[in-house]
């Protein structure tokens, strides 16, 4: 039981087919409460694709996800999102803020949906802004802010639903060599202060020694290292 | 839970896009407005001329030319109703009162006079004129030899209240002028007298009897108020029962009489408004879907974020619900103004000469006698409805097909997307 609890995540010979293409085939793996995991693997390796599988936005072929103890395999659509609204945080490669809002809208943009009080939701998004160094950038639109600045109000966005795990998808593969190491910073404190799991995909070496463990993946085939 | 903020923002942000949603629904409720509006106001100007006179349908039976133009007779276009056939119209069902008139000309030496026969208590035709009357009084139903004059006619010929008049070679003293053209062109005259004299008049006539046969209780002129749905089958009824010569006119009469050009726009303002609404169908739900494909990716990071599908939908569909108002406000507006613009338009609705005859020989005997019409652009609250509830559930039921779909859509996209 108690060991259990302590894997986040669990992945049993999970597959994906995509009509002949099949970029999963049979994975296992384990991830346990607080670890850093990165993800490794050529492009077209089928990374994306598994961090979509154990993440909850997609659907496996065949196997199971554990996350927090819950299968989430049977899940409809429906309970997934309310799922991921409690448990999950994402960080993209290309950001994926709302042009139309401002960082701070951006920031409290997944709570719109929850029943609450608009200062509540405004006075946690600011906290996030303010812990990512933010503040002063709160009224601004995307548009105006460099990748960096945009990579950290995602990743406050990421935050303000107190996740337990944070699913990133090459955070940094869209910015300069400076804040892409800000990026990391951020991402490696919020880790060991929070312990605040976090699962990594990657195209980078040196991120990859940073990390607790790095998975390999090869042909929809993931092996440990 | 629908994020007011998020809301507002979206339709801010995307300021051409908001303009252009706005503006196609406002354009697509005015046109229908205006269109809508057109029809009615055709229908009621073809009604105008009829409705004047109290009137839906005019009966008049057409027969022979007078022989001889003296004394009291018939023109050809008004020979004489029985009335057995009066009776016999006044059991159709529909019809709900039936005025009867006897119109003749009158020639004597000198003079040339139209003679109208009217019952002053009755609900259409001449006895309306009670509400022309210029000087003097209205005729009552205890006058005998008593008559109205026409104004003009009466100051052409020097008449007024009080002076004598001889019609049918009979006594009459004059008790009022009337102005007609207040009332309508429709079997119009220069004097009026009581429909009972009339009758007296044409039943003893030399020159009727030559042709027709017309007892003291026979009429040449029927107006008759029937129920608005039932017009058209009434008239039908009361053709079949009078034969070929009768001439039943109907508000229909008035739109062919004014040639193909309005009855078509007429007959094809239904199809123009299927068209427009096949239209706004097209570019509405076109808009609306181009609309959310435009934010795949948007839906991609609500769903990532924790967004249930519902929470989606009702996102979108209270945005498209806010801009579908506000356009269909705007269209209302703009409607109105072209509406307003049309109001200022007039036909000219011709009126048949067999319905006033005058003989040709005298002067401007054969012109055309016309009723002008103002377009009466009344928005209906049916049609204020329908002009506000079509764009809404046209616009609101593809917004819902459409993000149903997108809602579908694979939501690891959003890891794709670049
Ligand atoms: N929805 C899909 N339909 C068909 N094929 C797909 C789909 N999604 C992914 N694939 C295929 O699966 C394979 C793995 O794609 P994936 O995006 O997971 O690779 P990746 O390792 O993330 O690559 P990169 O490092 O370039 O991001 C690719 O060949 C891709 O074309
Ligand atoms: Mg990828």
């Amino acid at each position: 039981m108690n060991n259990i609890r302590k894997q986040v995540i669990t992945a049993r010979n999970l597959s994906k087919h995509f009509g002949q293409v099949q970029p999963v085939r049979e994975v296992n793996f384990t991830v346990q409460t607080g670890e850093f995991i990165t993800l490794l693997g050529p492009s077209g390796s089928g990374k994306s694709t598994l961090l979509g599988l154990i993440a909850g936005l997609e659907q496996p072929s065949e196997g199971s996800i554990h996350l927090q103890g819950r299968e989430i395999t049977g899940l409809n659509e429906n309970e997934l999102a309310l799922f991921r609204r409690k448990h999950v945080g994402f960080v993209f490669q290309a950001f994926h803020l709302i042009p139309t809002l401002n960082s701070l809208e951006n920031v409290a943009f997944p709570l719109y949906p929850v029943r609450m009080q608009e200062k509540e939701r405004t006075e946690r998004a600011m906290a996030l802004l303010e812990k990512v160094g933010l503040k002063d950038r709160a009224a601004h639109l995307p548009a105006r802010l460099s990748g960096g600045e945009r990579q950290r109000v995602a990743i406050a966005r990421a935050l303000i639903n107190e996740p337990s795990i944070l699913f990133c998808d090459e955070p940094t593969g869209n910015l300069d060599s400076t804040s892409g190491g800000e990026i990391l910073d951020l991402l490696l404190q919020l880790n060991q202060h929070r312990k605040l799991t976090i699962f990594m995909v990657t195209h980078d070496k040196e991120i990859a020694q940073l990390s607790h463990r790095s998975l390999y993946m090869h042909d929809g085939e993931v092996t440990a290292s | 839970m629908i994020n007011k903020k998020f809301l507002v923002s979206e339709l801010t942000g995307h300021r051409r896009r908001t303009v252009v949603n706005i503006g196609l629904v406002a354009l697509v409720v005015a046109i229908l407005l205006c269109i809508t509006m057109l029809a009615g106001a055709l229908k009621l100007a073809f009604q105008a001329p009829l409705h004047d006179i109290g009137a839906n349908i005019i009966v008049q039976m057409s027969g022979d030319v007078p022989e001889q133009m003296a004394g009291p007779v018939l023109p050809c276009s008004v020979a004489p109703i029985t009335e057995q056939q009066s009776t016999d119209i006044a059991a159709i069902p529909g019809i709900r009162n039936i005025s009867r008139a006897v119109l003749f000309w009158d020639f004597s030496d000198e003079m040339f006079q139209i003679v109208v026969g009217l019952q002053p208590g009755d609900l259409a035709g001449p006895a309306l004129l009670r509400d022309a009357v210029t000087r003097g009084r209205m005729l009552t139903g205890q006058d005998r030899s008593q008559a109205l004059a026409e104004t003009v006619w009466a100051a052409e010929a020097g008449l007024q209240p009080g002076d004598q008049v001889t019609i049918g070679g009979r006594p009459f003293t004059l008790v009022g002028l009337v102005d007609a053209s207040r009332i309508s062109k429709i079997g119009t005259a220069n004097l009026y007298i009581p429909l009972a004299e009339a009758q007296a008049i044409i039943s003893s006539a030399p020159g009727v009897a030559k042709i027709h046969t017309f007892t003291p209780k026979d009429s040449n002129l029927l107006f008759i108020q029937a129920d608005r749905d039932k017009v058209e089958d009434v008239a039908a009824e009361i053709k079949q029962l009078l034969g070929d010569k009768a001439s039943v006119s109907t508000p229909n009469s008035f739109k062919e009489l004014l040639g193909s050009l309005v009855s078509l726009s007429e007959r094809f303002s239904g199809i123009i408004s299927t068209l427009v609404f096949l239209l706004a169908l097209l570019l509405i739900s076109r808009n609306a879907a181009a609309a959310i494909r435009e934010r795949t990716r948007e839906i991609g990071i609500m769903k990532a974020v924790g967004w249930t599908g519902a929470d989606i939908r009702s996102q979108l569909f209270a945005e498209n619900f806010l801009t579908i108002m506000l356009g269909t406000a705007l269209g209302l507006l703009l409607g109105a103004m072209m509406a307003w613009g049309l109001s200022f338009i007039t036909i000219a609705i011709p009126i048949p000469w067999d319905m006033a005859p005058t003989p040709h020989f005298l002067p401007g005997g054969g012109q055309q006698l016309t009723r002008e019409v103002h377009l009466q652009m009344k928005p209906g609250l049916q049609l204020l409805l329908s002009a506000c509830f079509v764009p809404l559930v046209l616009g609101l039921a593809t917004v819902w097909g459409a993000s149903r779909a997108i809602t579908r859509l694979q939501t690891s996209e959003v890891l794709r997307y670049e």
